[in-house]
């Protein structure tokens, strides 16, 4: 090298002292004089957290009703992001988003942004392939609720928000034991450290009473009978009276549980349980029920029915007008005659006829396992809106509110010898501790097995003298129309009206027990010529589906049986 | 260097022996970092190691087999005058070249930069490096005075290291073409281009350095993040605070060796741009200061070596490669102290990564035998 390379090569050798120099006090400021402060800001922990996994839930077959998929989080490290703007021209059309809103993400100071909160897995697969060209993309799975049945049993399975928590029906009731429990632990980033062992409780799987073949047989009829009636909405509930177990339970208009966020509020509510309506004169098997019960009548009993009543100054009148004069106890059943059941009130008096209501149960929820039950109201002496005249009114279904859940369960007393069952869905929970099984519980006994069979065998009459339409071939049915009238703000509508049937089978030992709700029919309002033929339906396919046989095959069975005894 | 520099027509083999006459100094540093690099390689991936190929000393391995084939690289160096690459250094320039753009148009993109050949696993930017060193003092010394002549110097050089940096630009890796550009002037410079040519070299150079960081958006963001955190070091990104609490947990003597913990996450690519802080953690201010000692110790050496090396071609490599190798030190251990933007830079010797230690130890072996031939020189001399 000559002097003048060499200077030159000095020049070079100064800067890289220069720079080593700088270097040392960058070292020196972050080791020694700002050090502590520096490393106060280290964290050798972090928290990990496990999620359990939702339950699942089944009909009682086995068939699967709830379980879990997955949706995607899109997520970007920005420090590792290389190519900003080739990603976010290729994020765009994928996610559907503004570039400069992507753009924003992937330029951040954070560690971590999320580019997308929520997406298919479709879309997710399309991020996915991006991931091979561009640096920095994370892919993470969020839970998602998903309903392979579709809208199969919505209102009573519910569904499930995004957060994770049911928002209705058996999602919402069961929520704890489906959800399971989240554990966390605090983790050291060294793995050279012993560290905590976690494990979260998984959610509890529930096996329903619920029949999936039942509850898709009752929707199509559902859905078939507000075609057929033009009604507006309409309940089905299908139960075992002996043991309270809710074998269908289904409203229309339904929604789609997967997509409950597109679903309108209104429908979200299960009306089974959650609508509240004066049930009409379905309501008169209970007042005879009572009546035959506390014994101020007996099947044989007549009373003069004038076609008008007076109680606390309210007229009570016959639907058609009618004044038929000495009457017997069916045919007040048979004719649902208004007069007649306000007679049975008035005479048991208010005490002992509300005593009987109360142990039926209205105005107070039956407790079944589903979220937003309503109580009904049933305004009782010494309530403000307590008058003289409701005693009347009571007797036939009107200014009482009742869920159509609660009509049921009160009317099982008839079907399952005077005792009510606490009406439930889940016959079984599987949980990592054990399983549990549904024992029936007996929720009262408002009335006798007596008065339950005479009350049954009238309303059998009562249906083949007057409503053919609900009779089927080879099964005695027993059961009640109504046709209850809406009142809007204590004004009842005139053309708008609820028709229901409730009935039950085979009538000397009930098997099943059915209700049927149509909202404002517009073709027809009797119960007559709407509920009673759709529950004609239901009840053909059912004693094929459950399995019940004709009256004379099983009656002949149980004489032969009898007679090998 | 008044004179053209000619090869000797001699046997370029050398003599048996006189192999071992090399410069011991310089051999002890190197020796000396290995050893920490292998170390620190070894206490900053067996974690990684162990959770992705479930084998702890996975890395580790593959970084011993580099070395080891580094070692014989040197050891095949030795065998020759080094004088034999100025013949090699065209072929090896042209192969560099076919290597970046075959990188550039059929290999696979690692996290949108195409950069290596079979899973990246082997870089020929790494060897771009060595490649236009070798390159370019052969070029320089064979002009001699010449070089101050436009048609001679500048603008020739110019097209060499421009084709060169702009395909590794191209990838894009801009930090390594920005190291390839400062080495490739700062011979230029030494080897005595005019004054007035270098400036416009450096105002166009510097020029085109700033337009591309104003144009790539990568780049761009680390920039601005890099102004903001220079005042208030608490606002820089991610990569800088974590490398910044390294340095605060480690102190005057560092937490132990093997006992960082940000090494365990905190830290991203804490085996690669990230030992410096991670060894500064565990070795502490004074165990920094020994790596930084022995990197001096090493370009010290090395500028020995040029200034006793036999002719201008040997002047010229030695400081290339020493001063390659310490502006790559030097730049690594700025951006651990956020002096300067955040980029990804490996610390010769030190970093885990197969092709940057190969070709810093050919690079070292080279010096070597520069140091050797200069003491046989002398020798010889005296004789």
């Amino acid at each position: 090298m000559n002097k003048s390379q060499s200077r030159r090569m000095w020049v070079i050798i100064m800067g890289l002292l220069l720079g080593v120099f700088l270097i040392l006090l960058r070292l020196i400021t972050f080791q020694i004089v700002k050090g502590p402060e520096w490393a106060a800001r280290s964290r050798d922990e972090s928290i990990v957290i496990a999620q359990p996994a939702r339950g699942t839930i089944y009909d009682r077959n086995g068939a699967m009703l709830a379980a879990n998929s997955s949706d995607y989080q899109i997520s970007v490290s920005p420090n590792m992001v290389i190519d900003a703007t080739g990603l976010s021209l290729e994020l765009m059309p994928i996610l559907q988003k503004p570039q400069s809103e992507i753009m924003a993400a992937l330029l951040s100071d954070r560690p971590h942004e999320v580019v997308a909160g929520r997406v298919s897995a479709d879309i997710a697969d399309l991020v996915r392939d991006l991931q091979k060209e561009y640096s920095g993309l994370q892919i993470d799975p969020l839970a998602r609720r998903f309903y392979p049945q579709r809208d199969l049993l919505c209102h009573t399975l519910g569904y499930v928000d995004f957060a994770g928590n049911g928002g209705a029906g058996l999602e919402g009731y069961y929520q704890e034991e489906l959800a399971g429990e989240a554990a966390s632990a605090t983790f050291f980033l060294s793995p050279l450290r012993e560290q905590p062992s976690i494990a979260a409780r998984e959610g509890d799987d529930l096996v329903l009473t619920v029949d999936r073949s039942v509850q898709q047989m009752v929707e199509n009829e559902l859905t078939a009978a507000l075609l057929e009636h033009r009604a507006e909405s309409g309940t089905i509930i299908v139960m075992d009276p002996r043991t309270g177990a809710i074998l269908a339970m289904a409203s229309a208009p339904c929604y789609d549980p997967n997509e409950f966020y597109d679903a309108d509020e209104s429908l979200l509510l299960n009306p089974a349980v959650s609508s509240q309506f004066e049930p009409g004169s379905v309501m008169k098997l209970i007042t005879m029920a009572s009546a035959l019960d506390s014994g101020t009548v007996t099947p044989d009993s007549t009373y003069y029915d004038a076609g008008v009543l007076e109680v606390g100054g309210h007229r009570t009148v016959n639907w058609d007008r009618s004044a038929p004069g000495t009457t017997d106890m069916t045919t007040l059943l048979a004719r649902s005659l208004n007069v007649g059941a306000a007679t049975l009130s008035t005479s048991m008096g208010a005490e002992r006829f509300n005593d009987y209501f109360r142990q039926f149960g209205f105005g107070s929820p039956t407790g079944i396992d589903l979220m937003s039950e309503a109580a009904g109201a049933m305004p009782l002496p010494g309530d403000e809106s307590w008058t003289e005249s409701l005693l009347a009114a009571y007797s036939y279904g009107q200014a009482i509110a009742t869920t159509p859940l609660q009509m049921i369960t009160a009317l099982s007393a008839l079907a399952n010898e005077g005792e009510i069952m606490q009406p439930y869905l889940v016959q079984e929970i599987h949980s990592e501790n054990g399983d549990f099984a549904h024992t029936p519980i007996v929720m009262s006994k408002p009335i006798s097995a007596e008065a339950a069979r005479d009350t049954t065998n009238m309303a059998v009459t009562a249906v083949a003298r007057e409503v053919s339409q609900a009779q089927i071939q080879g099964y005695t049915i027993a059961g009640k129309t109504g046709t209850a009238q809406i009142s809007e703000n204590g004004v009842y509508l005139e053309n708008d009206v609820i028709a229901t049937f409730a009935g039950w089978l085979p009538a000397d030992a009930p098997e099943v027990i059915i209700y049927v709700k149509l909202d404002r029919p517009q073709i027809n309002p009797w119960g007559s010529l709407t509920a009673a033929p759709t529950f004609a339906h239901l009840a053909e396919e059912l004693v094929v589906l459950l399995d019940i046989p004709p009256d004379n095959i099983r009656l002949r069975a149980d004489i032969l049986a009898a007679r090998e005894n | 260097m008044a004179s053209v520099n000619v090869m000797r027509k001699q046997n370029i083999r050398t003599k048996a022996g006189t192999k071992m006459q090399f410069d011991y100094w310089l051999l002890l540093s190197i020796a000396a970092l290995l050893v920490v690099g292998m170390l620190a390689v070894y206490s900053v991936t067996f974690d990684y190691g162990f959770l992705y190929k479930n084998n702890s000393s996975y890395y580790f391995q593959r970084q011993f087999i580099s070395l080891l084939l580094g070692l014989a690289g040197i050891v095949v160096i030795m065998q020759f005058d080094y004088h034999v690459f100025r013949k090699l250094s065209v072929p090896l320039l042209l192969a560099t070249l076919a290597g970046l753009f075959v990188i550039l148009f059929f290999s696979e993109s690692i996290f949108g930069a195409k950069r290596g050949f079979t899973g990246g696993s082997y870089q020929p930017s790494e060897l771009a490096k060595l490649a236009v060193i070798l390159y370019i003092a052969h070029w320089l010394s064979s002009k001699g005075e010449r070089i101050q002549q436009l048609t001679y110097g500048l603008i020739p050089f110019s097209v060499i290291t421009g084709v060169v940096t702009a395909l590794i630009v191209l990838q894009p890796d801009l930090s390594t073409a920005a190291l390839v550009a400062l080495v490739s002037y700062t011979l230029f410079f030494i080897a005595g281009a005019d004054w007035r040519q270098f400036a416009a070299a450096g105002v166009v150079g510097g020029g085109i350095f700033l337009l591309l960081i104003t144009t790539l958006p990568h780049a761009a963001a680390r920039v601005s993040a890099y102004t903001v955190a220079l005042n208030d070091p608490t606002q820089a990104g991610w990569h800088v605070q974590q490398a910044l609490i390294a340095l605060g947990r480690g102190g005057w003597s560092g937490v132990g060796i093997g006992q960082s913990v940000q090494k365990f996450g905190p830290l991203p690519m804490a085996h690669t741009d990230g030992v410096f802080a991670i060894l500064s953690e565990e070795v502490g201010f004074l165990g920094g200061m020994v790596v930084i000692g022995l990197y001096g110790m090493l370009a010290w050496r090395g500028i020995r070596t040029a200034q006793t090396a036999r002719d201008s071609y040997g002047a010229l490599l030695a400081l290339g490669i020493t001063f390659w190798l310490s502006y790559q030190a030097l730049i690594n251990i700025a951006v651990i102290t956020a002096l300067i933007p955040f980029t990804g830079m490996p610390l010769p010797f030190l970093s885990y990564g197969g092709s940057s230690l190969l070709i810093s130890l050919f690079g070292v072996g080279i010096l070597l035998n520069i140091s050797r031939d200069a003491a046989m020189n002398k020798r010889r001399q005296i004789n």
